[in-house]
C-alpha cells in the first residue's frame, strides 16, 4: 500500500524474503488500553511470544495501527493490530537467530 | 532552573530496542531502505566510536566498517516513541518544552537551593523512560537553557550533568566556544581569530567587541554564557517574523531520465512547499527549480518571478513545468530534485474571479481532510508515480 506519510521510504528491505505481510491469529490480553500479543499462528505453527520488545502507533489514513515487535526466542517478528479493522498481520521477519550472529 | 533531557543515539538506540541482537554492535540506521544508496540518518554509539556519523553516505560507512549492520529508518516509530516521552516528561512539571525529536526542557521555579531536588526528578525521569523504552537519556540541569543544552552533551550516554554557578568558571576554562549550539565551524573561526577560544574567553569579551564584529550574533553571543538572561537554545532559534523561503528537495535512490518519474516527484515536492505556503497563510511568486546529476555535476538550476502569487501546489507544479520549458522534457539523468518558493505575500482571501474562489476553497478542504485524518490522507493522484522504480 502507498503510504504517503513515508514518503521518503519506499524502497523495499534489501532482503524482500523479510517481507512477509500475511493475516494471521493471534492471542493477546487486552487489559485496561494495554494490548499483549502471547502468541500467533502462522503456517499452522504456534509462535510463543517470549517478549514484545517495542510497541509503537501509526495513523494511516482514518486507522490507527498498533506495532509490536515480538521476540520468539528464536526470531524477532513485527506484528500489527489494525484498531478499525480489529485484524492481525505478520508484516516482516525483523531477525532471526541465524543472521544475528 | 533547566533541565535538558537529550535521548542518546535516539534512533538508532530504538532500533537496538526493537531487535536486542543489534546491541552492542555498530548500527546504521539509513535514511532509506537502500542500504547502499542512502545516506546514514543515525549511527549507534559503537558505529560513532568508529567515525561513522549522521550525514555520511552509507557506501562512505559501510568502507570504515563493512560489517556494520544496517536498518531503514522508520519515522513512525520515533516520532511515537517522541511523542510517548513527552507525555511522561508532562508528569515531571508544567513547564515542559518539545525542543525536538529527540530534545526536551523542563523549567523548574527556584534557583540554586532547588538544585538537589531537580537532580531527583532527573534520575527519576531517566528510569522511566529506561523502563518504559529500554533506550537511556543524557540529562543537563543549569540555570539557562543554553548552558542545559550544554550540559546535556557533556557526559554522554547515560549522563547526568549539572553546571551550578559554582562548576560555570571551572567549565568555562576548559571548554571550547564551539560546544554552544548555534557556533558552527564559521563562526568560531572567527571568534578564534580575535583571540577568544574557549568559553572563559567569551565570557570575559566586552560585550561592544562582540556586537562590533557580529553585529546581532555577537550580543546573542555575549548573553547565551551569562546566567541572568533567559535565552532560547540557539540564535537562529528566535523568532524574526515569517521566513524567506520554503523548499523542500529530494535525492533519488538511483538517476533516473524517465521524466515521468521527475515530474512526479516534482509534482510531489509542489505539494508540500503549497502545504507549508498554505500553513503559514503565505503565497509565492518565485518559484525555482532545480535538477541535479550529481555523478556528472551537471543539471538544471533556474528560477522565475510570476505576477501572480500562488499556494496551490497544482500551480506551483505548473510553473514548475513552465521552468522547464512548455512541451520540453528532461533529457539527462537526474538524482537530486528542489523545489523552492520564495518572493511572499501574505493571503488576502479576495478573489477576482468565481473559479479562483471555488479552488482556494477546495484547497481549505484538502487541507482540513489532512488535518483531521491524518497528513496526507488525500494526495494527488500523479504522486504515485513516484513510488514506481
Amino acid at each position: 500500500m502507498f503510504n504517503p506519510k513515508a514518503r521518503w521510504d519506499r524502497e523495499l528491505p534489501q532482503n524482500e524474503n523479510d517481507l512477509l505481510d500475511e493475516r494471521i491469529s493471534v492471542y493477546a490480553f487486552f487489559d485496561k488500553g494495554k494490548i499483549t500479543p502471547k502468541h500467533f499462528i502462522w503456517k499452522n505453527n504456534t509462535h510463543e511470544i517470549k517478549q514484545t520488545t517495542y510497541f509503537w502507533q501509526e495513523r494511516q489514513g482514518k486507522e490507527l495501527i498498533s506495532f509490536f515487535s515480538v521476540d520468539t526466542g528464536s526470531d524477532i517478528y513485527q506484528l500489527s493490530f489494525n484498531n478499525t479493522t480489529f485484524g492481525w498481520r505478520l508484516d516482516k521477519l525483523i531477525s532471526s537467530v541465524c543472521d544475528s550472529s | 532552573m533547566f533541565l535538558h533531557i537529550d535521548m542518546d543515539a535516539f534512533f538508532a538506540s530504538i532500533e537496538q530496542a526493537i531487535n536486542p541482537y543489534l546491541k552492542g554492535q555498530p548500527l546504521i540506521v539509513g535514511s532509506r531502505a537502500n542500504k547502499y544508496h542512502t545516506v546514514v540518518c543515525a549511527a549507534s554509539y559503537e558505529a560513532k566510536a568508529l567515525g561513522i556519523d549522521s550525514g555520511m553516505s552509507t557506501r562512505e560507512a559501510f568502507k570504515i566498517c563493512p560489517q556494520a549492520r544496517f536498518v531503514a529508518a522508520n519515522s513512525a516509530r520515533y516520532i511515537f516513541t517522541s511523542e510517548q516521552i513527552l507525555e511522561i516528561l508532562g508528569d515531571f512539571g508544567p513547564n515542559l518544552e518539545y525542543v525536538s525529536v529527540d530534545e526536551f526542557l523542563l523549567g523548574f521555579e527556584g534557583s540554586e537551593g532547588a538544585v538537589q531536588r531537580i537532580i531527583e526528578v532527573s534520575r527519576n525521569i531517566k528510569q522511566a523512560i529506561k523502563e518504559r523504552f529500554s533506550i537511556t537519556c543524557s540529562i543537563g540541569v543549569a540555570p539557562t537553557r543554553i548552558l542545559a543544552k550544554l550540559a546535556s552533551k557533556l557526559d554522554k550516554p547515560d549522563g547526568l550533568m549539572v553546571i551550578g554557578p559554582e562548576q560555570i568558571p571551572a567549565v568555562f576554562k576548559s571548554l571550547p566556544v564551539q560546544v554552544i549550539c548555534g557556533i558552527g565551524p564559521s563562526l568560531k573561526a572567527r571568534l578564534n581569530s580575535l583571540g577568544i577560544v574557549t568559553l572563559k574567553d567569551l565570557f570575559e569579551a566586552p560585550e561592544q567587541v562582540l556586537t562590533s564584529h557580529f553585529g546581532k550574533v555577537g550580543g546573542w553571543l555575549y548573553e547565551a554564557v551569562r546566567t541572568n538572561k533567559d535565552l532560547p537554545v540557539a540564535f537562529f532559534d528566535i523568532p524574526e517574523g515569517p521566513p524567506k523561503s520554503i523548499g523542500h528537495s529530494y535525492t533519488l535512490s538511483r538517476e533516473t531520465s524517465s521524466n515521468e518519474t521527475i515530474f512526479a516527484w516534482i509534482r510531489l515536492l509542489s505539494e508540500m512547499v503549497s502545504t507549508r505556503l498554505r500553513q503559514q497563510n503565505l503565497e509565492a511568486k518565485t518559484l525555482h527549480l532545480y535538477l541535479l546529476n550529481l555523478n556528472e555535476n551537471r543539471g538544471f538550476s533556474r528560477q522565475k518571478t510570476f505576477s501572480q502569487p500562488t499556494s496551490d501546489g497544482c500551480e506551483l507544479y505548473k510553473r514548475c513545468r513552465g521552468i522547464v520549458g512548455l512541451n520540453k522534457g528532461i533529457n539527462f539523468m537526474v538524482r537530486a530534485i528542489g523545489v523552492t518558493s520564495s518572493n511572499f505575500v501574505h493571503q488576502e482571501g479576495l478573489f477576482l474571479f468565481n473559479e479562483q474562489a471555488k479552488r482556494h476553497n477546495l484547497l481549505k478542504s484538502l487541507d482540513s481532510i489532512n488535518r483531521k485524518i491524518g497528513e496526507w490522507s488525500i494526495f494527488p493522484a500523479s504522486v504515485l508515480l513516484t513510488s514506481r522504480k
